[in-house]
């Protein structure tokens, strides 16, 4: 049986003091929020973290709420079930709750959090890309004070983020949708439920008004880079030209081919970069036929 | 004969203990004073062991014994003895067992583990069994023929072939030369794991007093594997005492001494205390066993009206470093390859071949998954090329009723027919239906299986018939998850005529219940469930004959029924308990039954001079049908339907055949379509669920099990078996479905998305 190596172990209840001890173990420490990924890791050997700090102590940092003007707020507590079934969420941002119906399994999302996913910084990321596309922020805290980071901004490699020693992420916001627009996340695994994502897109498609023009239009990719990324040479290729079948199809090739995906023992590169071409392909015209009737 | 319980789908009789978590299972057991196990494992696959330093580990805290081969130098092995407890000179496979730690905790444990030192010297290793066996390759056992072993088995010393056989029926030169088209093909079929939900798992105590181990398992077989301990130490049978706890899934993989072993060799050195240890996911899925991957050749004479003349066999299996069951199952395996069909001429060539890597063994099927997926992939083979249908080719070549078997047995062939015509009629085939919208395409797949039973083995019982009119049936079968007890009960229950909730069946003990030769190769309804009917039928004449004499009545005008005696002439009922208490009085006492079931003596198995053994009491046949979906995209194989028909002579309990039907299906598509081992140098790297992908519950079909009831001659009730067969044909099903939709076909398993993408893309560069 594996066994977890003995480790330092804090429940604070406050944000403040939560940083103060992150401060004081000066990056040795680690924070626990759902456990699911750091748990695990921490049994492998993989990581040997010798302080952990319990942030689920901490009253506040799970609430989904609306902020008028600006968007909802997600924090950085709440978990993935929670969002899947926020009635607010499924009102504003309804792919939110199609890409997390497929991230992991019903058991994990039950303890997961929107926080922790971010701060794994993992390249295989559900969440990210839909953050992505929807333009989301990122909220931080630690002993300088309180900053926003950008979705494009948040991870530095695989597995670490931007965040600076002793930070925490506190929330995430997600500005509004536009009217006339659609979403969707897309994702193959080896199989359909709980798995690691091979590939996964999430496509975001704005009109203009009633036209046919797309106004804009986002695609974010996981599992395919060292970081969950934008596929901004595919973007460009859709915001030049009326937004067709064809045009979809173009945008697909040039997403398949901005791409830096790996072969592991779970895929190959070159699988993984044809389904990156058919899933693009795939998410936009579903995220595109939700504008339409948006 | 009219049952009360025989034919009906009660619920299982220990359903109420396992959902309320009562049952105790393997892991469950907490003694006084027990210590906790914990493993040492190699990082290499093959090396030589220089020096192991256990200094440090002894000083950990809490440690109380600190076990290395050297320490405790016996081999055990069911068929060839080539196993060290604790590896010795070698090592032989990555997290092969080196030394063991017994402490007061499992972390004082694993930390002493962490703390003993080994230096190696690494050694030239072989994975692939055909590279292994070419002359040249690394020799993993130097002293193969001086291993103890059956002399069913023909060792190859000087080299990695583990056993060799041949066998051959017929002339194939002339079969050949009489057919219009003959078809050669390659096969392979892949290792995977048995995943069961409990991981191996012993709690072993030693009284050193009595020189006697005493230990609690999960196993398939305490019988066998009790006579295996005691062989290897030099002990008498009843020295090695076995209490089966309830199974958290076996599948063949709780055939062999695994976890057993490591806790023997601790407990011999803890002074009276008891040691569990259970294995971890990790450990379950690298240091276990595995079902043998096997390379096959078939080469097929076919007419042009689909008649085979001639077959010919060659069978490459992989036995990992050691042997556990490969021995047999590459001997049974063989046989069956040649599937449910008459076949005047056929010869094969069977080599267990040893390699750097966890042992194989027994796994849901014996061998039939391996042949099966060769034998059925290539009879579609054959009639897509010959333009023949694929239910018109194995309708015109299956066994009939007196048909003659490889080794002369004359089959009986009821059911066979009937569970292809059912499967294919529930899967619509022949029927038009749309094949493909966009990038989906559908389509449809059979394959049939043959499997028999190891034959001849031997069942024994007791029934105790308490003198409260309760009874207590001791039985060596245990509850490995798919119903035995509840099967046996409901025969026991309509063999005395009493009531079901009358009959307790308590866990196997090898110091109190009798000889069984283990839950395995789909034996137990039919083997002891006639036993049990016979010492059913025993008791049952007894308390007749007591209530006779009790009552002043005719034996011969009395029924028993329900546990009520009832006076056929005067119909006057009396109780079983009443006539117990008449009898015995305050006093108490026992009417003992025994039963003894063998098929040696069995006119079925008649056969050629010395190959009877290859023959079977009872054969199994099943027909599974399959449709698909392919996304040509992406390469996803949604399987949207399975029909599953199974002749198992008579259902005793219907649900819990659809059961086991049901549970294959899912293990079949789980095991070709996802489940793989990815190694590196003998390490397997997907050593966790998170990356060894079993079917999950979204990936399943809708699953038609379809019950066929052939009614066995000398089966308890008319019942064969069906825990088995109901595994093979799931594989080949799938795959001649893919074949239909796509025309392409995978002759290596398994079928996973990316390689369906890719054979897509080879055949349909992107434009």
């Amino acid at each position: 049986m594996n066994r977890l190596k003995p480790f330092a172990y804090f429940e604070p209840t406050t944000l403040p003091e939560a940083i103060e001890i992150l401060a004081a173990k000066k990056g040795a420490a680690f924070p626990l929020a759902g456990g699911t990924d750091l748990l695990v890791r921490m049994k492998r050997g993989v990581i040997k973290p010798s302080t952990i700090v319990n942030l689920k102590r901490i009253e506040g940092l799970d609430q989904i709420k609306k902020e008028p003007g600006r968007g909802v707020r997600i924090g950085a507590l709440a978990t993935f079930s929670a969002i899947e079934d926020s009635h607010l969420l499924r009102l504003s941002h309804p792919v939110i709750a199609q890409a997390v119906s497929v991230l992991a399994c019903p058991s994990i999302r039950n303890l997961a959090t929107m926080g922790g996913n971010i701060g794994r910084a993992s390249p295989a990321s559900d969440a990210a890309p839909f953050l992505m596309i929807l333009g989301a922020t990122v909220s931080l805290k630690g002993p300088q004070g309180e900053r926003e980071l950008g979705m494009g901004e948040i991870f530095s490699g695989p597995g670490t983020t931007a965040s600076r020693p002793a930070e925490a992420i506190t929330s995430l916001l997600l500005p509004d949708m536009a009217s006339h627009s659609g979403a969707a996340y897309l994702k193959i695994g080896r199989r359909e439920g709980m798995d690691c994502a091979l590939a996964g897109v999430a496509a975001l498609v704005t009109f203009s008004g009633g036209k046919r023009e797309a106004e804009d239009t986002k695609i974010a990719l996981s599992a395919v880079a060292p970081v969950p990324m934008r596929a901004k040479k595919a973007e460009k290729t859709i915001l030049s030209g009326r937004l067709t079948e064809k045009c979809i199809r173009e945008a697909a090739k040039v997403a398949s081919e901005e791409i830096s995906p790996v072969s592991d023992m779970r895929a190959s590169a070159s699988y993984r970069r044809e389904v990156v071409r058919v899933l693009t392909y795939r998410a936009l015209m579903t995220a595109l036929q939700q504008a339409r009737e948006g | 004969m009219k049952t009360n319980y025989v034919g009906k789908s009660v619920p299982r009789v220990d359903a109420l203990e396992k959902v309320t978590g009562q049952a105790i299972y393997c892991v469950d057991v907490e003694l006084p004073g027990m210590l906790y196990g914990a493993v040492l494992r190699s990082p290499l696959a093959h090396a030589r062991i220089i020096e192991i330093d256990k200094s440090a580990a002894t000083r950990v805290p809490g440690v109380k014994a600190v076990v290395t081969g050297n320490d405790f130098p016996y081999t055990f092995g069911h068929m060839v003895k080539d196993q060290p407890f604790l590896a010795m000179d070698k090592v032989r496979y990555v997290n092969e067992p080196l030394a063991a730690v017994a402490a007061d905790t499992e972390a004082a444990a694993q930390e002493a583990v962490e703390k003993i030192q080994v230096k190696y010297e690494e050694l030239p290793a072989v994975f692939d069994p055909r590279k292994a066996a070419a002359t040249g390759a690394p020799i993993i056992h130097e002293n193969l023929e001086r291993y103890d072993h059956s002399s069913m088995y023909k060792i190859v010393p000087g080299t990695n072939v583990c056993t060799h056989m041949t066998y051959s029926r017929g002339d194939v030169d002339k079969g050949l030369s009489e057919a219009d088209e003959i078809f050669q093909n390659e096969f392979y079929i892949h290792p995977v794991a048995h995943t069961p939900m409990e991981t191996h798992a012993a709690v072993v105590q030693h009284d050193p007093s009595g020189r006697v181990f005493t230990v609690w398992s999960s196993t398939d077989a305490p019988y066998q594997r009790a006579k295996d301990l005691a062989n290897a130490l030099g002990l008498s049978f009843n020295q090695v005492h076995f209490l089966s706890t309830y199974s958290g899934g076996g599948f063949g993989g709780k055939g062999a001494i695994v976890a057993e072993g490591i806790g023997v060799a601790l407990a011999r050195f803890t002074k009276g205390r008891p040691v569990k240890v259970v294995f971890s996911r990790q450990e379950e899925l690298t240091a276990s066993q595995v079902r043998l991957e096997a390379f096959l050749k078939l080469k097929t004479g076919v007419k042009k009206d689909g008649t085979l003349t001639a077959r010919v066999a060659e069978i490459t299996w992989d036995n990992g470093a050691y042997s556990s069951k490969g021995p047999e199952v590459a001997r049974r395996g063989a046989m069956t390859i040649f599937g449910p069909y008459r076949t005047p001429h056929i010869r094969f060539v069977s080599q267990l071949v040893y390699t750097n890597k966890q042992p194989s063994g027994a796994y849901r099927g014996f061998g039939t998954n391996q042949v099966t997926w060769a034998c059925e992939a290539q009879m579609d083979i054959i009639a897509n090329k010959l333009g023949i249908n694929p239910v018109e080719i194995r309708l015109k070549n299956f066994y009939q009723d007196g048909d003659r078997y490889i080794n002369g047995q004359v089959m009986q062939a009821a059911g066979l027919r009937e569970t292809l015509e059912k499967a294919s009629q529930e899967i619509g085939w022949g029927e038009q239906y749309s094949r493909s919208t966009g990038a989906l395409v559908r389509g449809k797949g059979i394959a049939t299986t043959i499997k028999g039973t190891a034959t001849p083995t031997d069942s024994y019982c007791f029934i105790k018939v308490n003198f409260d009119g309760s009874i207590t049936v001791l039985t060596s079968s245990v509850e490995i998850g798919a119903g035995q007890k509840t099967v046996l009960a409901q025969i026991a229950a309509d063999s005395i005529g009493v009531p079901l909730d009358s009959i307790l069946i308590p866990n196997p003990d090898t110091h109190v219940t009798p000889f069984d030769f283990g839950v395995t190769s789909s034996r137990t309804t039919y083997h002891m469930g006639n036993a049990i009917r016979m010492a059913g039928q025993k008791v049952r004449k007894e308390i007749l004959e007591i209530a006779a004499d009790v009552l002043g009545a005719n034996p011969q005008r009395l029924l028993l029924c329900e546990g009520k005696i009832m006076d056929k002439d005067s119909e006057h009922e009396v109780s079983l308990k009443e006539i117990m208490t008449k009898k015995y009085g305050g006093k108490g006492g026992t009417i003992l039954g025994d039963g003894h079931y063998t098929p040696a003596r069995s006119s079925i198995i008649n056969a050629e001079h010395k190959i009877q053994w290859m023959g079977s009491i009872f054969w199994m046949w099943a027909t599974h049908a399959a449709e698909v979906e392919v996304d040509t995209e992406t390469g996803v194989v949604k399987v949207l339907r399975i029909a599953a028909a199974h002749d198992v002579g008579r259902a005793i309990n219907p649900m819990a055949c659809e059961q086991q039907i049901e549970g294959s299906v899912i293990m079949g598509i789980s095991n070709t379509l996802f489940e793989e081992f990815k190694m590196d140098r003998g390490r397997i790297m997907n050593d966790t669920f998170a990356d060894y992908k079993v079917a999950s519950m979204l990936d399943l079909p809708v699953i038609v099990p379809i019950i066929v009831e052939s009614h066995h001659s000398e089966g308890p009730f008319g019942a064969k078996g069906i825990g088995e067969p109901a595994l093979s044909p799931t594989a080949p099903a799938i795959a001649n479905a893919i074949f239909d939709a796509l025309g392409i076909r995978f002759n290596e398993l398994p079928i996973t998305r990316e390689k369906v993408l890719s054979a897509l893309r080879e055949r349909d560069p992107v434009q």
